[in-house]
């Protein structure tokens, strides 16, 4: 699926938080038949169907133009820039903060912003990319002192690898940046029971542009990941010029391995903000059961 | 002591041989009357062999008796009297007469003593004491001639046994007898024997013979037994049982009814079965609100009943919260949204539950929707209707509940603020006006007033950095730091903030604890920043920013420890949920229970806001009746703190009922005020129940050795005196008289004599 050509057909008439569950039509339903219900008396000729998407989509409606000229926060995506380093990706942040404003609540800037370690804005932006095709020198003492306190207090850096292949210049760098930054924390393997797998999207893998590592890697801190290292080239798999063809073919998985890829950029994302929320037991039974259910 | 005689003796040999020569002594001896049995069997005499055998053996004994010098001692016996125990219960429920009139169990007993006046005699004839006490709180030694009186608030029948057992630990103690009605409310209880009381009837080693006193047509109902614990969590289920005894009034239905402090709050209805029955009362019951509560559960007074100050029980149950359960509801991810989570998910003391809006219907969505999104349905009514009541805390951050079927819900969710919750408000576009709060249910709870639905300003990006407010400075909320000054000098060094939430205005209940350096709400003045209200019995805060979270990371960016921020909301957190801890004037009372006359100390404490001991304030303390008039206290006491900010105040003479310590003070121009619940007990819990009870009597009599006894007594089993050898005694030397050294040397002569005339050499 592409996220700039969404199917319409999706039925949006029972989807609230995450639409099209039973348990939740059933509840709005009820609604309806409460006498005291706020959605009564709409009028002979409405039926029940009517009235059910009227009652999601007008307060919703009432909502949007109540906010219309309300300013939003929107969230800011942002590549760090390392000294001899370009982006070979320089388009996929835009085409993910795109996919994040269509698939999920969240409000993103589509234009990021490029960060050097020093800069002071850097701690304005808990969530920074860092993308590569090539080996790097390694970092000042400085900037190493900083990124280590971006991680340390709370920032999220996705890494992600362009070279196509696992074990290249660029991993041999990254790990030696990740060795200095953390000392004592390798990256590990994202477990398969890891929140990072149903943190929006319920996923088995981290694919990208290519399959190069069957798995992603991660260094946690305070229960929390803070730093997401992939060799599989997400970023190459969400890249797309102007006129919007994609920019690089995705092997071996054709357009489906690319949503794939969205789909982990998103999960990532939201991981980043929601941390292991979507472990709390509330969620769990519903995430088994689905889970259970696919084959 | 008994009269003397010599009624022991026995020999003692002689001292001068060791146990050595003794046996060689009798060895030779008896060597010697097998051998002269040889020579005499193998003689040519046949008929002379046994004169002659029984002469030497004779000559032989003689000699050895002579040899070892045996001694005859004669001993004096002297008998150690022992005593008997008469154990009689004065407790409450002695007290109680039958249905029909007559004489009441302490009557009956009295009579008893007298009419048993000469067994008494013959036991002491017989050479026992026989002490009387009366027993119940205490054990007290009393003349049989004595007049009882029912007046002791308990009874503790192993208690007492513990205490005779230490009376008489240096004498002899030959049986107890016990005159009572069984209800025992120490140790036992209703028993059975516990394990301890088993060890001590053996350690005892007499006969406890009981007599039980019994009423069998008595009626009454009682509240026999309260099972609840002392304390319970705050928002957690509890059972408040009780434990309902009735006696000759089955078949009847009562309604048993709950009050908390003085206010009804539920009732059961129970059928009582049979002529005498228990029957147990469960009243589900989730405290919302720490604290120390006085409840009563009361049964109705019927007619006839012999007791009507057992019907009711009251006790304390003191409500602590183990941890703060928020209800964390955000209607999109963010920054602020992923640092307050982070920081409380952290937490400890916090028990977190959350709830981010990931997708709206504006949203794109897969084709497969519920197989390829981990989201669950947004569960309103479960939150909002079903479990609000459980969260101590509920966040409403950048929350907009328009689209999500939460206006039903909003004045559940005042209503839940108004009894005991809180609420917070975080800012963001979706917020506050934002978020069309204004005119909406919960606005009224809001420390802020809202401008009207659809304004179009309603959240404005820019940076500034908030200034404390006079009342922020030294506010729980805002102290950062426990001194003023480093405390304002710490949120000026702080990173500025990023977008503000637009209010009308401060509510007229609120305080403002941050404002904006320049902007003005729609009212003129400046425009609140952080803002809290005491709404009902629960608070609120209004945080109208959604960048809080820069005095943490973006602190921590400029070389900040960034622990403004979280202390920032755990200080929040524990204002919000009323956490004792920041209670500036506190109560302490060793118990919450007193019995009748016992002196009642109270510890007052008072501090500055920055926890520092506060002297010299005037506490005042009105003690209240529960369930009374509030503006009327049954007394009232004044006193001033000392230089550690503390003092003692013991109360006196309360008669015995519920009450509740209500500490007054102002300090450093705040008024405070904290209260205490307490009870005095009239009777401690001896009149909880009346009707007799055989089986912890009978119990103590069978283990014992001893005979149960209905309304008298005979024959009681009394362990024999014990005997002492340590009297006169006289020794007779028998192996040194000269009739035995005669009678050796004349069995000799005469064997000799009768050896030599029959031919034997």
């Amino acid at each position: 699926m592409d996220e700039e050509q969404a199917p319409e057909g999706t039925n949006r008439m029972t989807a609230a938080v995450s639409a099209g569950s039973r348990r939740f039509s059933r509840s709005i339903t009820s609604d309806f038949q409460n006498p005291t219900s706020v959605f009564e008396n709409r009028g002979p000729g409405l039926g029940r169907r009517s009235l059910l998407l009227g009652g999601v989509a007008i307060p919703m409606a009432v909502s949007r133009i109540g906010n219309a000229a309300t300013a939003a926060r929107s969230l800011r995506l942002c590549r760090l820039q390392l000294p001899d380093l370009p982006d070979p990706r320089p388009t996929a942040l835009k085409r993910l903060g795109l996919a994040l404003e269509r698939r999920t609540s969240l409000v993103a800037e589509t234009e990021p912003v490029t960060l050097r370690p020093t800069d002071p804005e850097l701690f304005r932006c808990p969530l920074a990319f860092l993308t590569g095709d090539r080996g790097f020198a390694p970092l000042p003492e400085a900037d190493v002192v900083r990124l280590r306190r971006f991680i340390t207090f709370g920032g999220f850096l996705f890494v992600d690898s362009a070279e196509g292949r696992a074990g290249g210049g660029f991993d041999a760098s990254v790990r030696r940046l990740l060795a200095s930054l953390l000392p004592g924390d390798l990256p590990k393997a994202v477990p398969e029971n890891h929140v990072l797998w149903k943190s929006f999207y319920l996923l088995k893998s981290g694919v990208g542009r290519v399959e190069a590592a069957p798995y992603v890697e991660a260094v946690e801190r305070e229960k929390r990941i803070g730093v997401l290292y992939t060799q599989n080239d997400v970023c190459g798999a969400m890249a797309r010029d102007g006129y919007g063809r994609w920019e690089h073919e995705v092997i071996p998985g054709g357009e489906g391995q690319r949503e794939m890829a969205f789909r982990f950029a998103v999960n990532a994302v939201m991981y980043a903000l929601c941390l292991d929320y979507k472990e709390e037991q509330a969620h769990i039974d519903f995430i088994l059961r689905t889970r259970r259910a696919r084959p | 002591m008994g009269k003397l005689t010599f009624q022991d003796w026995h020999f003692v040999l002689g001292g001068h041989f060791g146990p050595t020569s003794v046996t060689l002594l009798c060895t030779g001896a008896l060597l010697a009357v097998v051998l002269s049995a040889w020579g005499l069997w193998t003689g040519p005499r046949r008929g002379y062999r046994v004169p002659l055998f029984v002469l030497r053996l004779l000559a032989v004994a003689a000699c050895l008796v002579v040899a070892l010098e045996p001694t005859l001692e004669l001993r004096e016996i002297t008998r150690i009297r022992n005593h008997v125990a008469v154990l009689i219960d004065v407790s409450r429920s002695m007290g109680v007469s039958p249905p029909s009139g007559g004489d009441s169990r302490l009557a009956r007993v009295e009579s008893l003593v007298r009419g048993e006046h000469r067994r008494f005699e013959k036991w002491r004839a017989q050479g026992h004491g026989v002490d009387f006490y009366t027993m119940g709180e205490t054990l007290s030694p009393v003349s049989q001639e004595a007049t009882f009186r029912a007046e002791h608030d308990a009874t503790r029948i192993a208690e007492t046994l513990t205490e005779i057992k230490s009376r008489y630990g240096g004498r002899d103690l030959g049986g107890i007898v016990l005159l009572s009605d069984g209800i025992d409310n120490g140790r036992i209880g209703a028993g059975p024997l516990d394990p301890e009381t088993r060890d001590l009837i053996r350690d005892l080693g007499v006969p406890v013979s009981s007599v039980w006193m019994r009423e069998t047509a008595l009626k009454d109902i009682s509240v026999a037994t309260v099972l609840a614990d002392d304390f319970a969590f705050v928002r957690t289920p509890i059972n408040l049982e009780a434990v309902i005894r009735q006696s000759g009034l089955g078949g009847r239905y009562i309604e048993v009814a709950l009050y908390r402090d003085g206010q009804f709050m539920d009732t059961r209805s129970v059928k009582l079965e049979g002529n005498a029955s228990e029957v147990k009362v469960s009243f589900p019951f989730t405290p919302q609100q720490p604290g120390q509560s006085v409840f009563e559960i009361r049964t109705p007074v019927l007619s006839g009943e012999a007791l009507s100050s057992n019907n009711s029980q009251v006790f304390a149950l003191k409500i602590i919260r183990d941890r703060v359960r928020v209800l964390h509801v955000t209607g999109r991810p963010s920054w602020d949204v992923r640092f307050l989570r982070s920081l409380m998910r952290l937490d400890p003391n916090v028990d977190l539950v959350s709830f981010f809006i990931l997708r709206t219907l504006e949203d794109d969505a897969p084709w497969d929707q519920k197989r390829e999104l981990s989201l669950i349905p947004f569960p309103y009514q479960e939150i909002f209707h079903d479990q609000l009541s459980s969260f101590d805390l509920l966040v409403f951050q950048n929350f907009n509940y328009g689209p999500y079927q939460v206006a039903p819900y909003l004045p559940g969710v005042r209503d839940y603020v108004m009894g005991g919750g809180a609420l917070v408000m975080v800012g963001g576009d979706l917020s506050f006006a934002g978020g069309d709060y204004g005119g909406s249910a919960i606005e009224p709870i809001l420390p802020v007033t809202l401008d009207p639905q659809g304004s179009s300003d309603a959240f404005s990006m820019g940076p500034f950095r908030p200034k404390l407010t006079e009342a922020g400075i030294g506010h729980p909320v805002t102290s950062l730091l426990l001194e003023p000054r480093a405390n304002q000098k710490r949120w000026e060094n702080l990173p500025a903030l990023d977008g503000l939430n637009r209010v009308a205005g401060l509510a007229p209940n609120a305080t403002a604890l941050m404002v904006h350096p320049r902007d003005k709400a729609s009212d003129g003045t400046p425009a609140p920043v952080l803002a809290v209200a005491d709404v009902g019995r629960g608070r609120t805060m209004a945080l109208a920013t959604d960048s809080a979270w820069h005095w943490g990371f973006q602190a921590a960016g400029a070389g900040d420890d960034a622990r403004s921020y979280q202390k920032f909301w755990e200080n929040a957190i524990r204002w919000l949920v009323r956490d004792p801890v920041l209670s500036l004037l506190r109560l302490e009372l060793d118990k919450p229970e007193f019995n009748r006359g016992e002196l009642i100390g109270v510890r007052l404490r008072s501090l500055h806001a920055d926890y520092t001991p506060a002297a010299e304030v005037t506490v005042t303390l009105d003690v209240l009746a529960v369930g009374g008039d509030a503006s009327a206290p049954v007394q009232t006491v004044e006193v001033k703190t000392a230089s550690d900010g503390q003092a003692h105040v013991e109360l006196k003479n309360l008669p015995p009922g519920a009450y509740r310590l209500r500490g007054r003070a102002a300090i450093d121009g705040r008024n405070l005020e904290e209260d205490k619940a307490l009870i005095v007990r009239a009777e401690g819990r001896e009149l909880q129940e009346v009707v007799a009870r055989s089986e912890v009597l009978a119990a103590l009599a069978h283990d014992s050795g001893g005979t149960f006894y209905e309304e008298s007594f005979g024959e009681v089993p009394i362990k024999p005196m014990r005997e002492e050898r340590l009297g006169r005694r006289e020794a007779i030397e028998i192996g040194t008289h000269p009739g035995l050294m005669a009678l050796a040397l004349l069995l000799l002569c005469s064997e000799w004599y009768l050896r030599r005339r029959l031919g034997y050499r």
